[in-house]
């Protein structure tokens, strides 16, 4: 016990990782059922992420046929070379190979959201320092948090595609954090290329980027230049600033320009064009209704048709809306703007899904230093208990509706709303708790006194 | 976020610009993308219809009905001119008669008499050659046995041979022409009035009076004849009481008895045709069943048995194979115990099912046979003939099978102008009724191509060319239906106004109501500014 306690105060990291990965392939040979089962849950897999329907899209494809003529494979074309190199999950060493590959990759958005806590993006930023930059979460708690949460756990053993997408925007935001402003556009271009609506994360990601790009120059000319008062250090630097128009703009080569050349090489893939319809339209049109945790499937099997797709084109633009909005109003604290949209994106996205959830909850992680604002002042409590009391009740309804027959759409239905009101309630609290913290730093007078309508 | 005793410290003029830019970027969302989307999916497309076009041919204001009819006159021991003189008279007579206002009549002498090669041709050939320009043929021929002239049509040929005597008859013959040429078409004319009567298409100039008999039976040939469809399926069915006769030689009994009306119906209908046979075929439950009568020493069939004699429950007849509807013929061969077996009060042996078929009881003779020939089924297939010609709705009259398709041809071509008229103007009134619902591209599509294809229907049916004017009606007709139900039009029609409140209030209204609100405050606050800085 003592060797191990030792063992986690030197190598915390080690430890947490070994003895996720060894959880997760004990899992899944104790078990060898498991992944199967979690693959064909509802909540875990969608139209557009399902391993299944990616077994489907492989078969066609190693047989030589266009896999979107099935109509029932959606995901991104370049997944097909990649899993056809692996041995078919239906036996049993082809699953412990599948599940393996899905380890490594929590793995590495484990690193990367180690990376982005260490960064200190949450608390620095040009014009802004949080006064509670000691209380930020350390990062082996992030890591923690999301090796171990149940939402990552059984997302990792279904093997959803979209873990690929929580990869690639961890990689985008530790990128920014680093101010590599090239990879982090290219990842998120792969994001946004494989699922879509992670595109909306480019206005915050830009504003994040341009923020640590400034900064470094900042703290590189503070050490040529004599410390002198850090007030004259900001406004010397103002000019050394990269043009944030021209930074837009490279910004938005690079990213589209990404996008061009992984659609050009999924073309060179297959026969024909006929992918983009299959994977781009289907979250637009959103044509498969199975039941899911988000909250698209219920309003659109009641939607008059003639109004559908005026309200598909709503739910798109609400989703975007607060993209540009949060941006603005947390351009002092960008990494809580990326953090908060990517919250809103995992939960108002057509397909959702409980990885994403995991994800985008270990990463309102890295902003853990103005928790204590929300946990004091508003219903974080409360919220918690609704999303465990979802992840209990929602398989059961499911159950009951679908295959007991004692229930109806109704009960899984409301369990989803109950999931997502408690999603939103997270989300708004910790935007509540970010712009106190920054409105704490303006008016220190009003720390610790509660908020009142005026 | 102050407390509410002192009053908050003036905000700095970069929180001001915030705002205003955040709630520019909802509004941009709103204006730039919201509304384009909104008039994008949610309006109605409405196609522009011939409306005008439309309710010209649904009142009867385009197309006058009208159905010329061509006569030849062939007159072989008189001379050319004579011919075409007794021609034209006769076709003076006959359009001036006004009891068949319908039909014009154009009479000409038959000029390869005199002259051409067709002279040295058979004269069926010459017949049959004439037929396909001519509605009618008439020959006459001079015979001196007869006091007054004699008339008789050919039955598979359009041809009526007159007989008379010139010395007796001098220019009663015109008359008597003329009347004969109406007693051939008066039938026709009187179910063409049935048809029209009551349309927009009514001839205001003629109103006819019909007697009830008159009216029943014309009736009564509307109600057994089949709806008009280009093809029918025919179903000739032998079911048997018992075990035994078990095969029927039915290829050679179609052959002889059948295939030729079918032919001949077949610029007008197509057929298809399968058979079977169902052995111990038993009587429906639900009807009383054969009575045997001691003095005839028959088996007989109450007429209220007649109706319910088919048992749909047992006997597999299918409503409907392939495309078009099902015509079945019935040959039903009661047991050796119920035989023979007849109908009461008329002793008959079939009947016809109103649009369904036809059913017939075949008692066999003494000996048992276990197969029916060719010869055994000739009889059988007569009647099914006579029933089938009936249920696609052939005239009764006149006796020439020729005429008779002939006038069917022109009976259908009016009822699908009648039937697609009617169509385009009840979509018409529907377009216009209904402002809200859809009218998509294939709806206009399908009316300018009933318009047109009525036109020519219209056209060629008034140069007596009415095969084709009757391929065009059908085309006309099913376009029209096509437009009528296209269902992508129906599923707005019962969306009023008042539910688009509640379709976009539900969702649209809880964010409208932040955005507009902040929207009205941040102008009120740009307004006082103004005023203070002034």
């Amino acid at each position: 016990m003592e060797a191990l306690t030792r063992v986690y105060n030197d190598h915390p990291k080690t430890l947490l990782f070994t003895s996720a990965a060894v959880i997760r392939i004990l899992l899944a040979i104790a078990w060898p059922a498991l992944p199967d089962l979690l693959t064909s849950r509802v909540e875990i897999s969608t139209a557009v992420n399902s391993f299944k329907r990616l077994q489907e899209g492989l078969f066609l494809y190693d047989h030589g046929l266009d896999p979107y003529d099935g109509g029932i494979f959606h995901q991104a074309p370049l997944f097909l070379p990649l899993f056809s190199l692996l041995p078919s999950p239906q036996e049993s060493i082809g699953r412990l190979i599948s599940v393996l590959l899905y380890t490594a990759l929590d793995l590495f958005s484990a690193e990367l959201l180690c990376q982005i806590a260490d960064s200190g993006a949450a608390t620095q930023s040009t014009s802004y320092t949080s006064p509670r930059r000691q209380r930020t979460w350390r990062s082996i708690s992030v890591v923690a948090i999301y090796l171990f949460n149940p939402y990552t756990l059984l997302t990792c053993l279904g093997r959803p595609t979209t873990i690929f997408t929580t990869f690639f925007v961890l990689l985008s935001i530790s990128h920014a954090c680093q101010a590599r402003m090239a990879t982090s556009a290219f990842a998120l271009a792969v994001a946004s290329y494989i699922s879509l609506h992670p595109a909306f994360l480019l206005p915050p990601i830009g504003v994040l980027c341009y923020d640590r790009v400034c900064l470094q120059r900042i703290s590189s000319s503070s050490q040529n230049a004599k410390p002198t008062t850090s007030k004259a250090n900001v406004t010397i630097d103002q000019h050394r600033f990269p043009s944030a128009l021209q930074f837009a703009f490279s910004m938005l080569t690079t990213y589209a320009s990404t996008t061009a050349l992984l659609l050009a090489l999924s073309r060179l893939l297959l026969p024909s064009w006929t992918f983009i319809p299959s994977v781009y339209l289907t979250p637009l049109q959103l044509p498969d209704l199975t039941p899911n945790t988000g909250l698209w499937w219920y309003f659109f099997t009641e939607m008059f048709e003639p109004f559908r797709n005026f309200f598909l084109g709503v739910f798109w633009l609400h989703m975007f809306s607060y993209s540009i909005p949060l941006s603005l109003r947390l351009r002092k604290q960008p990494l809580a703007s990326v953090v908060l949209m990517w919250g809103i994106c995992c939960v108002l996205e057509p397909y959702a899904h409980i990885g994403a959830v995991g994800g985008a909850g270990s990463l309102l992680c890295c902003v853990g230093h103005v928790f204590e604002l929300s946990t004091a002042h508003r219903y974080t409590f409360p919220a918690l208990a609704a999303l465990l009391y979802c992840t209990l009740l929602g398989p059961a309804f499911h159950h009951l509706w679908i295959y007991a027959g004692s229930g109806n759409a109704n009960f899984f239905y409301a369990i989803t709303l109950v999931w997502n009101l408690g999603l939103f309630i997270l989300l708004t609290d910790t935007l509540y708790a970010v712009l106190r913290d920054e409105w704490e730093c303006e008016r220190p007078e009003g720390k610790g006194k509660d908020v009142r309508q005026i | 976020m102050s407390s509410a005793k002192s009053s908050p410290p003036p905000e700095q003029g970069s929180f001001i610009w915030t705002r205003r830019l955040i709630l520019f970027a909802f509004w941009g969302v709103v204006v730039v993308l919201g509304l384009p989307h909104w008039l994008w999916t949610t309006s109605i497309h409405r196609s522009q219809l011939p409306l005008e076009s439309m309710n010209n041919w649904a009142d009867g204001k385009v197309c006058r009905l009208q159905y010329p009819i061509h006569v030849k006159l062939r007159y072989e021991d008189a001379g050319f001119d004579e011919t075409n003189a007794l021609a034209a008279e006769t076709q003076h007579v006959l359009n001036a008669l006004n009891q068949l206002p319908l039909y014009q009549f154009h009479i000409t002498g038959d000029l390869a008499n005199a002259s051409s090669e067709q002279a040295l041709l058979p004269s069926h050939v010459r017949d049959t050659l004439a037929s396909r320009e001519n509605s009618l043929i008439v020959n006459i021929q001079n015979d001196k046995k007869i006091k007054t002239p004699q008339a008789a049509l050919k039955s598979l040929i359009p041809v009526l041979d007159v007989r008379h005597n010139p010395a007796r008859t001098g220019d009663s013959l015109t008359a008597f022409l003329a009347r004969e040429i109406s007693k051939v078409f008066s039938h026709e004319q009187n179910y063409m009035h049935h048809l029209l009567q009551e349309t927009p298409f009514e001839s205001k100039e003629y109103v006819n009076r019909f007697s009830p008999e008159v009216k029943a039976g014309l009736d009564a040939r509307t109600t057994r004849a089949f709806k008009y469809a280009s093809t029918y399926h025919l179903t000739f069915s032998l079911f048997v009481a018992s075990s035994s006769p078990s095969a029927w030689n039915i290829q050679q009994a179609l052959e002889d008895g059948i295939y030729p009306l079918i032919e001949r119906l077949s610029p007008v209908n197509r057929f298809t045709i399968d058979t079977q046979i169902q052995l111990y075929a038993s009587f429906s439950p639900s009807i009383a069943g054969p009575q045997y009568n001691p003095i005839t020493r028959e088996w007989q069939l109450q007429r209220p048995d007649l109706s319910g004699f088919i048992n749909a429950a047992e006997w597999p007849l299918s409503p409907s194979i392939g495309s078009g509807p099902t015509i079945n013929f019935v040959l039903y061969v009661p047991s050796k115990h119920q035989s023979p077996l007849v109908l009461a009060e008329t002793g008959g042996q079939s009947w016809i099912v109103p649009q369904w078929g036809g059913v017939q009881i075949f008692n066999p003779a003494d000996k048992q046979v276990d197969q029916l020939t060719a010869e055994d089924l000739r009889p059988a297939m007569l009647t099914f003939a006579d029933q089938l010609s009936t249920l696609v709705g052939l005239p009764p009259s006149p006796s020439s099978l020729s005429l008779r398709i002939s006038g069917l041809t022109r009976e259908r071509t009016t009822s699908l102008i009648l039937s697609a008229s009617s169509t385009l103007g009840a979509l018409s009134r529907l377009t216009l009724k209904l402002t809200s619902i859809a009218i998509p591209d294939s709806v206009a599509k399908s009316v300018s191509e009933t318009i047109h294809r009525l036109d020519q229907a219209c056209q060629h049916m008034q140069d007596g060319r009415y095969l084709s004017a009757l391929e065009n009606a059908r085309t006309a007709e099913e376009e029209a239906e096509k437009a009528f139900f296209e269902p992508s039009m129906v599923g707005q029609v019962y969306f009023p106004e008042e539910h688009k409140v509640a379709v976009y209030v539900p969702l649209l209204g809880p964010m409208a109501v932040p955005l507009v609100l902040s929207a009205i405050k941040e102008l009120k606050k740009l307004r006082e500014r103004k005023v203070k800085v002034a």
